[in-house]
């Protein structure tokens, strides 16, 4: 108030005149705040700082917003201090560097400082406690998780039927089929293979001559056969790009997907079951095997799980073979239904969904995506995975909207909402909560957190409304998402 | 002598702590003065003005120096009135049920925004200096805070224009709609009175 400034012209006596008197009434305002008042401030930012160049070095930077409640703590006792001050009548203006307001109200530094200290060790002991308990809980569904869930997987990986499998992938080398192994056994199997290419021909007629057939059925109109570690490797590769395909967020049968065909499930079992590369695990006549001869080149990235979700449908085909499993009646259903699908003459969603659950030992089912896929790929179709059923009509490819499509969809509108700043003059984070139709227009926004039922938060919100995200199909969704005004 | 700020944001930004006290003792009136406009009383005036300094001294390594540092200082002291303003508001809110209902349904929640002047200051104040205060709170915060930029501090347009962040021409307009809708409610006071 004090430095000249080029004040706004005033073509109009009567603003002058009307500036003159809001500046008279301010001033009359501002002569109420006492000097010890105002030279405190000095003397409190002064102490503040101490603490933060103390707390967390030069402070220069700090974040701001660490420290708010210490800040009004402080405050009070500033305001506490200005007050004695006032009456002890010290000059309030205090150097920097030095502390002698520390001195008048030492007493009460104790009593905070007291305080403070309490309030360390309380809260130390609450965390150290927390973080005990934390740890045994931990340890506890730790063990307890293994306990529980190793014994079914390795049922579903059981060693012994490797060789009855390895006899039946001899036998279908022999009949002209596509030989079907998975990644892990592949590295074992496919040097066999190629030193005893004779000799499998002498055994073709010995050994699984029904799951051969059935394999021959399966598979007898395919393409030529392919190495067999190339038809498992891609064979899993095609597996993972199915899974990962359709990460919606909210849309169900996506998310059944993910969930069903998720490695996350069978993880803990796999390696100990199924050492990843080590070859151990069981060789498979199983459906990524079937769409191998059109899958792309081989991947290394065949998962190790993969090896149990193959096993588990070996166990199925070679049905003697695992009759002392206790899946058996899953399996043959498992069996029937990946038949059906590698024929095609039964391509139901339900028919991948059971494969994967008894593979992966879970519930959740895949979607039938990843079935069309590879029966796409088994008949020689497209190449490129659908998105979804082809069957579909005209639906949306969509189930949901992603994060990308939200981020989208707001950043088209983010520019408007920095504009309720300029127009309210108040920045932060603004929290909004948009309920979303399934064809994308936003049907309802309301602000949340601390600008709710204020003009910025308003204003944000009615610029949401304008905002437009891909349609897709399904029941609506509702969505969190915060601006940040900047000043 | 007196250095210049540049010297001095040099020396505080290089960790001396004076030479950023020696900025705080400088600006320290200013900046209560531009808080107490905004809030309307001195218990919050004080309270922003402390923790305007505190920001400014957390934030002194983000700061460019292309504006002066009176205009930074003074767009922190301002946004952390208005914030001030809010969170002063969330809490009248919580304790009005007729407040919280307004603000729920949305009707003219920036008048809870309003300065909170305090009754025994205004028992201080004449009766004209209390109508055209009266007058003022009225306003949105927006304009309020444009108005007393621009007539109280005595800023040009150009540097309110940059510690709002806004065009030169919204703080024009902004100014001289407060000064229409003051003018109007000063009216209004005078014949009620």
């Amino acid at each position: 108030m004090s430095e000249p400034t080029n004040t706004p012209s005033h073509d109009d006596p009567s603003d002058r005149a009307l500036d003159d008197r809001v500046r008279a009434a301010s001033e009359a305002l501002f002569a109420l705040a006492s000097e010890a008042k105002l030279d405190g401030i000095a003397a409190w930012v002064d102490r503040e700082l101490e603490q933060i160049d103390r707390r967390g070095g030069s402070g220069v930077a700090t974040p701001v917003a660490t420290s708010l409640p210490a800040d009004r703590e402080h405050r009070r006792e500033s305001r506490m201090m200005s007050d004695s001050d006032k009456t002890s009548g010290r000059d309030s203006v205090t150097p920097p560097s030095t502390k002698p307001a520390r001195t008048d109200d030492s007493g009460l530094h104790d009593l905070k400082a007291l305080a403070q200290d309490t309030r360390k060790r309380i809260s130390k002991r609450i965390t150290t406690q927390i973080d005990t308990i934390d740890e045994s809980l931990l340890s506890a569904s730790h063990s307890g998780l293994r306990a529980v869930a190793l014994p079914e997987p390795a049922l579903m990986v059981s060693l012994p039927d490797v060789p009855a499998t390895m006899a039946q992938v001899r036998a279908a080398a022999a009949a002209g089929v596509p030989a079907p192994v998975t990644a892990s056994e592949g590295a074992i199997i496919a040097p066999l293979a190629r030193k005893r290419t004779a000799v499998w021909v002498g055994l073709g007629a010995v050994g699984l001559a029904a799951a051969a057939a059935i394999v021959i059925m399966s598979g007898g109109k395919k393409d030529p056969p392919p190495a067999p570690t190339v038809a498992s490797a891609a064979g899993a590769d095609q597996e993972a790009r199915v899974d990962v395909a359709p990460a919606m967020p909210t849309g169900p049968a996506p998310a059944a997907e993910v969930t069903g065909s998720a490695p996350t499930g069978s993880a803990p079992t796999d390696p100990a079951a199924v050492p990843a590369g080590a070859g151990a695990g069981g060789a498979t006549v199983d459906r990524a095997a079937i769409v191998a001869p059109v899958a792309p080149p081989p991947s290394t990235t065949a998962s190790a799980d993969k090896g149990r979700v193959s096993d588990g449908k070996r166990e199925a085909i070679t049905d003697g073979a695992a009759a002392g499993s206790s899946k058996k009646p899953e399996a043959s259903k498992r069996d029937a239904d990946a038949l059906a699908v590698a024929t095609g003459t039964a391509a139901k969603p339900g028919g991948k969904a059971e494969v994967k659950a008894g593979a992966g030992a879970k519930p959740a089912a895949s979607g039938e995506k990843s079935i069309e896929d590879l029966l796409d790929d088994a008949s020689g179709g497209p190449t490129k995975p659908k998105d979804t059923a082809g069957d579909a009509p005209a639906a949306p490819d969509k189930t949901g909207l992603d994060t990308g499509d939200i981020k989208k969809g707001m950043r088209g509108v983010a520019g408007k909402a920095q504009g309720c700043f300029d127009q309210h003059g108040v920045a932060g984070h603004v929290k909004v909560r948009a309920t979303v139709a399934s064809s994308g227009a936003v049907t309802k926004v309301e602000a949340t957190g601390e600008f709710a039922g204020t003009p910025t938060g308003s204003c944000v919100a009615d610029v949401v409304k304008g905002a437009a995200f891909p349609a897709w199909s399904g029941s609506p969704m509702t969505i969190n998402y915060s601006f940040t005004l900047q000043e | 002598m007196a250095e210049d700020d540049p010297d001095l944001l040099a020396r505080a930004r290089a960790g001396d702590r004076s030479a950023f006290g020696a900025l705080v003792r400088r600006y320290q009136r200013r900046v209560y003065a531009a808080a107490l406009n905004v809030t309307g009383n001195h218990a919050d005036a004080e309270d922003v003005a402390q923790e305007t300094f505190v920001r400014a001294y957390r934030g002194l390594a983000g700061f460019d120096g292309r504006a002066d540092f009176f205009t930074w200082l003074y767009r922190i002291a301002v946004n952390t009135a208005l914030n001030r303003l809010r969170s002063g508001r969330r809490t009248a809110a919580l304790a009005d049920a007729g407040a919280a209902e307004v603000a729920q349904l949305g009707g003219k929640p920036e008048d809870l925004g309003s300065p909170r002047y305090a009754p025994d200051e205004q028992a201080a104040l004449t009766q004209e200096v209390r109508a055209v205060l009266a007058a003022v709170a009225e306003l949105s915060a927006t304009l309020r805070v444009t108005l007393v930029l621009a007539t109280v501090e005595g800023l040009s347009h150009r540097q309110i224009a940059e510690i709002l962040d806004i065009p030169e021409g919204t703080v024009a307009w902004r100014v001289n709609e407060a000064r229409r809708l003051l003018r109007e409610r000063l009216a209004d006071a005078n014949g009620k009175t």
